[in-house]
């Protein structure tokens, strides 16, 4: 729906530009001028409005994460049927977004943390442009338990934790991560 | 020295148009090329460019209606 709206919005604001490009000798009177408003004021900034918000959520979706062959087997991890797996259950069980998997557990919430992952982005396409990718991939930097709260601060089950209250503070602090006590990297098959 | 306001001013109406027009063309073509591809690097250079372009165009737009109207 929404790709089909923007190839409509594509073509009929060539459409326009075209018509005015073609018109641009007579551009006196007023209907032209609302042409000229029209066709180079609002009709292209609407599409790119329209456009930044499709690529920024095609961008977020985990079947662009494993365009890059070196995702691909990290993309495949998620499918493994096996309850030890946290990465795997998250998504088997839809404890978060399928299509947005990946962007959903490797991103910080608030607007710091989609900055940081779009230059997070910007960095590994340019390692897989431009660089050597190593033959074990690491996150960058430490795995930040506020990921992990964005969802589970509030679960039952979570607060519920003997372990989870004893530490409460630490861990919503960022002092304890999560993963001291959770193995939540990707199974991956040899 | 001609300031800027004054080059501007100069400047044939039609042709700073015409020119914003050109490059909104070309931004929108650029852009709709993300609606068949996600290639990583095509993404990097044609979003921004094409962003860069049609807002060029919608600048060029602006000029006119402030200075080029008589």
């Amino acid at each position: 729906m929404v790709f089909w709206a923007l190839v409509i919005g594509a073509a009929v604001a060539v459409a326009l530009l075209v018509i005015l490009r073609l018109r641009i000798r007579s551009l006196a009177t007023r209907s032209e001028r609302a042409l000229a408003f029209l066709a180079m004021g609002v009709v292209p900034c609407l599409w790119l409005l329209g456009m930044l918000g499709y690529t920024d959520h095609a961008m977020k979706k985990a079947s662009f994460c494993v365009r890059c062959h070196e995702m691909q087997s990290y993309g495949e991890s998620l499918l493994v049927d096996d309850d030890e797996s946290l990465p795997a259950v998250h998504y088997r069980d839809g404890l978060v977004d399928r299509k947005k998997a990946c962007y959903a557990c490797h991103t910080r919430p608030g607007l710091g943390g989609i900055i940081e992952a779009k230059l997070k982005g910007l960095h590994d396409v340019k390692v897989h442009y431009f660089g050597e990718a190593p033959d074990t991939l690491t996150i960058h930097g430490e795995y930040p338990t506020s990921i992990c709260l964005k969802c589970h601060r509030e679960a039952a089950s979570f607060q519920a934790g003997t372990m989870h209250q004893a530490m409460m503070d630490e861990i919503l602090t960022g002092e304890t991560s999560c993963l001291d006590c959770h193995d939540v990297a990707h199974e991956l098959e040899d | 020295m001609a300031s800027l306001g004054n080059l501007l001013t100069t400047m044939p109406y039609a042709r700073v148009i015409r020119c914003g027009v050109t490059a909104q063309i070309a931004g929108v073509l650029l852009m709709a090329a993300l609606l068949f591809t996600k290639m990583p690097l095509l993404v990097l250079v044609c979003l921004p460019l094409g962003a860069l372009l049609i807002l060029v165009g919608a600048l060029a737009w602006v000029w006119g209606a402030i200075w080029g109207c008589e």
